[in-house]
């Protein structure tokens, strides 16, 4: 509770909520509560709010129609996701500015390769995600309920404030799915915008088109995982379809906002040559050759820790493929100091941006153009 | 009730095996079950994950099977008696062979993702699956031929057949430890021990049976390529890439794969290195080129043999010393290690093949630097170059101004508590020992530390700095740990906010360092496994009284079932010998992981301790079946002295007193069956037998699951012993008072 909200309090509210506070302090101390969060505590709940993109069934049950789950939920129930329940016939998210995670990278880290080249984002995550991939990087966030993790409360406003105060230029919902924070991405964005900060999202596109229309119009830049190129690989590892993030990357792309492509490629589960063949075509296709498209390489992670990391051979054939089916920006990522990391001009093939990890990027591109021909070079500059 | 049927004692053609027969199926089958055991574990391990949590439940799913094999055996005449014996046997090198090879296809009949391992819960299933039945026929033979050398020898039958299977167990243990361990596959092992039993078979039955000797000796010799091609055909299947090579060694089963342009090399099945890692180590080089400054003898411990390894031999270095434990691993990888690295130049290169912890016990030397890069404290082995111990000798082996880098499992960018609680028990022995530290940020952590003030930069901007003023370029490194370097790029290991996280974690973080003796972040890492897969084992390890109450629950049922069958001495005896296999089973456990933490990895010593404690159960067996039977409640009294004595371990320079201990303590496990036998046997052998067999074992399931669950977790080694130790006072009281002495 902010100190402002306290002032502006009417005395007998103070006391009636001093009074409840300290009833609902003796409960927890007594063991009879579970809840030991301060907002708790205080009998209001800041985490807790009316989710939007949902529908009330009958009896007293609602459709979540947020992400292609479509979760149906009954009072009480959460869905999936972990972070959106059924409450007395209403939906509600319950990590609106609950934050689990806060830390300052290189937009590369992302990655994002033609956004704000050097610049570093003000990185923050919740609870949950509408997926279970089993490599996930960050499954201690993603795959946890709301109330399993230490949590502080960062509201829109704060977030911009925490973001300038870091000199960070860029805000990015990211670590977990930020679908499942739609409610606080919608009004943290709007606030970064006022801030001039720039929000994105690191997601894993598994979003209806119409909720992601929305949110990449509240945003300047996206970065979406397309994990595979076949239904197989996202129902039986990841626990999703592939047709609707590929519905989505389409609704996303046509919205102008900047639309990045991450595919970690792992050894035998999604690195068959003729699959990243048709997944390039399919950009170049739907969405368009200026798309990058990063072939990042897979480490040991979360449940599949038992298999060797991609081959960099491997990596270096699909950006190749890549290439061949018209892709302007094909790149390799987590092989720090390889060649394909860095970016090379469309038209006259020249390096605009050197990079070997994410620390140590040399950004040449002027003005949005590539200074050796001048030719206009995809991406967010400035 | 009567032993034999009245028609079978009669001369209807089945005859006694006579006492030579009794001691020839007793000894061998002793032998098989020491082999079949120990093989069992080995190739258990290769599906399953090789940590002592695991191990435990295949101990408990053998003595399970035990325990139904010794319980389920009615009264029978001599033919039925005999043939159990005879056909368990048979049976348990057949059962093992299944084992083995069933689990090994089962990765490909029940896949799983590339890349992950079943589950705690179905890695239990498949040891209970794999290790029971053949359990069950160790447990089966036993009460049969108790019953039949009880024709010739009354109440001694079952001390002669018990000593004579003890000795069986020490043959097999000590032929496995030094002749069979790296020789023979499980299909050779299989088929030599059926040799022999159907040789026994045919000597004591029919001798026209002899001539089925050669279906085994066929399988000897093409078992080498039977078994490759079951091998392939899985790993194929399973895996990212082709099997190349699969090999046991004296430590581990180790086989090597390729895909694409790399190679993986696995040991127990689970993934050691890959090679080349040019790319990988491009950061790790840099940062201990880095801190390496003007420093010219290193030592590096669990890197493997890739691209840390052959950039340093570049580096302007005087010496480095590598140490591979397992010589075996070392011969598979090496020629590809030449192939991906070729011309390095190896007159520096001092290569050690033994425990790191002993050649750090042993040597004089010193070293500037000291670069420690096990792999995740999966087993209480690994854990030992985790611990506070571990640390002590590398800042004592370590230069006045000498550095010493470790890596530690770290976090992408948040800390659960479990992950927390895990790296936190860790850090605080690393900080016990260096007061000057640096720490990394990243999935993999680095620790840095020094003995010294001043050695270390203050930060990572500083140590940047440093790099920076290095005037050695061009590095005399690879292509891809030069190309395009800046010492800026050493900021991805000292990210701001991660580390400011990191410390802020560690203060809240809760748990005590990781020791020797109090393997902390070992049992926190299995916890973070099972937190991981979500498995039923991470609730049961959570409300960590759930395991003890069921153990409880499950052996008053059993004691109870005796109580009620047999009378209240029988079921005092149960409660006794129940309390004894406990004991036995727990200091043994505990016994082996001593050893580990004095020798290093042991597998191929296991069944060597197994052998002598077998040989112990054997003096102990013959002495109380010969002399004058001893009291149970002296011999129980004495075991948890003999427990308690093994508390001398823990104190540095008692190692000469491992084996002496051991065999003290399993000669009075040894004496207790006979003397427990000769109070209760009374007239019913078989029965009595049959009960002091299966509660035995079952006491060795509780122990091994309550030693790896719940006294090594909560009270350490030396805790651990302690609580075996006071367990056996009641159980010696109980003896004192309910059984007496054979006379009673
Ligand atoms: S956002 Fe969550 S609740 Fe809504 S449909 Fe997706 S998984 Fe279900």
């Amino acid at each position: 509770m902010t100190d402002r909200e306290i002032r502006s309090m009417q005395r007998r509210e103070f006391l009636r909520k001093t009074g409840q506070g300290l009833c609902l302090f003796a409960l927890g101390e007594l063991g009879l509560m579970g809840c030991s969060d301060t907002y708790c505590q205080s009998g209001k709940n800041y985490y807790t709010r009316p989710a939007k993109m949902w529908k009330r069934l009958e009896g007293g049950d609602v459709l979540c129609q947020l992400c292609p789950n479509g979760c149906r939920l009954g009072n009480g129930d959460r869905g999936v996701c972990r972070v959106r329940q059924n409450i007395k016939g209403e939906l509600h998210t319950l990590v609106y500015s609950r934050i689990a995670a806060a830390h300052v990278d290189p937009v590369e880290k992302k990655p994002m390769f033609h956004f704000l080249p050097g610049e570093t984002a003000y990185s923050i995550a919740t609870a949950g995600c509408n997926l279970s991939c089993q490599f996930c990087q960050n499954w201690q966030l993603s795959q946890a309920a709301p109330e399993d993790l230490d949590a502080t409360r960062i509201t829109p406003d704060d977030l911009s404030r925490r973001a300038r105060s870091a000199g960070s230029k860029v805000i990015a919902f990211t670590y977990n799915e930020p679908t499942v924070q739609y409610e606080y991405i919608l009004d943290a964005a709007a606030s970064a915008r006022r801030h001039g900060i720039r929000p994105i999202i690191i997601s894993n596109g598994y979003i209806m088109p119409l909720a992601g229309r929305t949110l990449a119009k509240s945003l300047d830049g996206v970065k979406i995982d397309l994990k595979a190129f076949t239904n197989r690989f996202y129902s039986s590892i990841c626990g999703g379809r592939l047709k609707p993030v590929l519905e989505n990357l389409v609704a996303v792309h046509a919205t102008g906002t900047w639309l990045e492509i991450v595919v970690l490629v792992i050894p035998t589960l999604n690195d068959d040559p003729a699959e990243i063949r048709k997944m390039a075509a399919w950009v170049r296709k739907n969405l368009s050759a200026d798309v990058p498209m990063h072939f990042t390489r897979f480490h040991a992670m979360y449940r599949i820790r038992n298999l060797p990391p991609t081959p960099v051979s491997t990596l270096e054939r699909c950006r190749t493929i890549a290439k061949e089916e018209g892709i302007r920006y094909p790149y390799i990522g987590n092989v720090s100091g390889h060649r394909w990391e860095n970016t090379f001009c469309h038209n006259c093939n020249r390096m605009i941006i050197e990079r070997s990890g994410y620390f140590n990027v040399r950004n040449h591109v002027r003005g949005g153009a590539c200074p050796f021909c001048g030719a206009r070079i995809p991406g967010v500059w400035v | 009730m009567p032993l034999l049927r009245r028609e079978d004692t009669g001369g209807v053609g089945v005859k006694n095996p006579g006492r030579a027969g009794i001691a020839a199926i007793a000894f061998f089958t002793g032998l098989e079950a020491a082999i079949v055991q120990v093989v069992l574990i080995r190739e258990l391990l290769t599906v399953c994950r090789g940590n002592e949590l695991i191990i435990g439940i295949i101990f408990s799913s053998w003595f399970f099977g035990i325990f139904l094999g010794a319980r389920l055996n009615p009264a029978g005449g001599i033919g039925s008696l005999k043939r159990r014996a005879l056909v368990s046997m048979a049976l348990l090198p057949c059962l093992m062979a299944a084992a083995v090879y069933g689990a090994h296809a089962l990765q490909a009949i029940v896949p799983r993702v590339a890349g992950t391992f079943y589950s705690f819960s179905a890695e239990a299933v498949i040891a209970l699956v794999c290790a029971a039945p053949a359990g069950f026929f160790v447990g089966f033979f036993f009460p049969p031929l108790v019953a039949l050398a009880s024709m010739e020898m009354g109440r001694r039958s079952a001390g002669f057949v018990y000593y004579l299977e003890s000795l069986g167990s020490f043959a097999g243990g000590i032929a496995f430890s030094f002749l069979l361990v790296e020789a023979a596959n499980p299909l050779e092992l299989a088929s030599g021990l059926l040799c022999g039993a159907l040789v026994i078979i045919g000597c004591l039955t029919d001798r026209r049976l002899l001539p089925l000797v050669l279906v085994p000796l066929t399988c000897v010799f093409f078992s080498g390529r039977i078994e490759t091609r079951v091998f392939s055909a899985v790993w194929d299947r399973t895996h990212a890439g082709t099997l190349e090579s699969y090999r046991r060694t004296r430590y581990q089963a180790v086989a090597v794969e390729s895909a694409g342009d790399t190679v993986s090399v696995y040991g127990n099945g689970v993934l050691v290195h890959t090679l080349p890692d040019r790319y990988e180590s491009r950061g790790i080089v840099h940062l201990i080129n880095a801190l390496r400054g003007n420093r010219k003898t290193l030592l590096l411990i669990g890197s493997g043999p890739g691209a840390l390894l052959n950039n340093m031999l570049r580096a302007d270095i005087e010496r480095l010393t590598y140490i591979e434990q397992d010589p075996g691993l070392w011969e598979e990888i090496s020629p590809w290690m030449k192939r991906f690295y070729p011309g390095a130049d190896t007159s520096k290169l001092s290569l050690q093949r033994e425990d790191p912890r002993h050649f750090l016990t042993r040597t004089a030397g010193r070293f500037d630097m000291i670069i420690s890069m096990p792999p995740a404290p999966e087993n209480i082995m690994l854990n030992r170059f985790y611990t506070r111990e571990f640390y002590a000798l590398c800042k004592k082996r370590l230069d006045r101004r000498g550095v010493f880098i470790t890596s530690l499992h770290g976090f992408s960018n948040y800390l659960s508590p479990e992950l927390r609680d895990f790296i936190a028990s860790v850090y605080r022995a690393f900080a016990g020992e260096f007061s000057f530290r640096l720490v990394t940020s990243g999935e993999t952590m680095y620790l840095i530390g020094a003995a010294e003030e001043g050695v270390l930069p203050a930060s990572g901007e500083e140590l940047i700095a440093r790099y920076n003023a290095i005037d050695a370029h061009p590095l005399p490194f690879d292509q891809e740990i030069v190309r395009n370097f800046s010492p800026r790029e050493l900021r991805c290991f000292f990210e701001k906010t991660q580390i400011g996280y990191f410390k802020e974690a560690m203060a809240r973080a809760g748990g005590d360092e990781n020791r020797d003796m109090r393997p902390g972040a070992y049992w926190k890492n299995i916890v973070l496994s099972a937190f991981r897969e979500r498995s039923v084992l991470y609730d049961i390890i959570r409300g960590f009284l759930v395991l003890p109450v069921l153990v409880l629950l499950a052996a008053a049922a059993a004691i109870g079932d005796i109580g009620r069958r047999y009378g209240g001495r029988r079921m005092a005896a149960g409660a006794v010998i129940c309390a004894t296999g406990m004991a036995s089973m727990s200091a043994m456990m505990i016994m082996i992981i001593l050893y580990q933490n004095a020798h290093g990895i042991v597998y191929h010593r296991i069944s060597l301790i197994n052998a002598i404690f077998m040989l112990g159960l054997t003096a102990g067996s013959f002495f109380s079946s010969r002399g004058r039977t001893p009291r149970p409640a002296l011999i129980v009294g004495g075991a948890a002295v003999s427990v308690a004595s093994m508390l001398v371990l823990t104190l540095p320079g008692t190692g000469f007193l491992f084996w002496p201990l051991l065999a003290v303590f399993s000669f009075l496990c040894g004496a207790l069956f006979p003397s427990l036998f000769a109070a209760i046997g009374r007239d019913r052998y078989q029965e009595s037998a049959s009960v002091l067999d299966a509660m035995d074992h079952f006491g060795s399931i509780t122990g091994s699951l309550l030693t790896v669950m719940l006294f090594l977790p909560v009270l350490g080694i030396q805790g651990a012993l302690a609580a075996v130790s006071v367990i056996l006072i009641p159980a010696a009281v109980i003896a004192w008072k309910v059984i007496g002495s054979d006379a009673g």
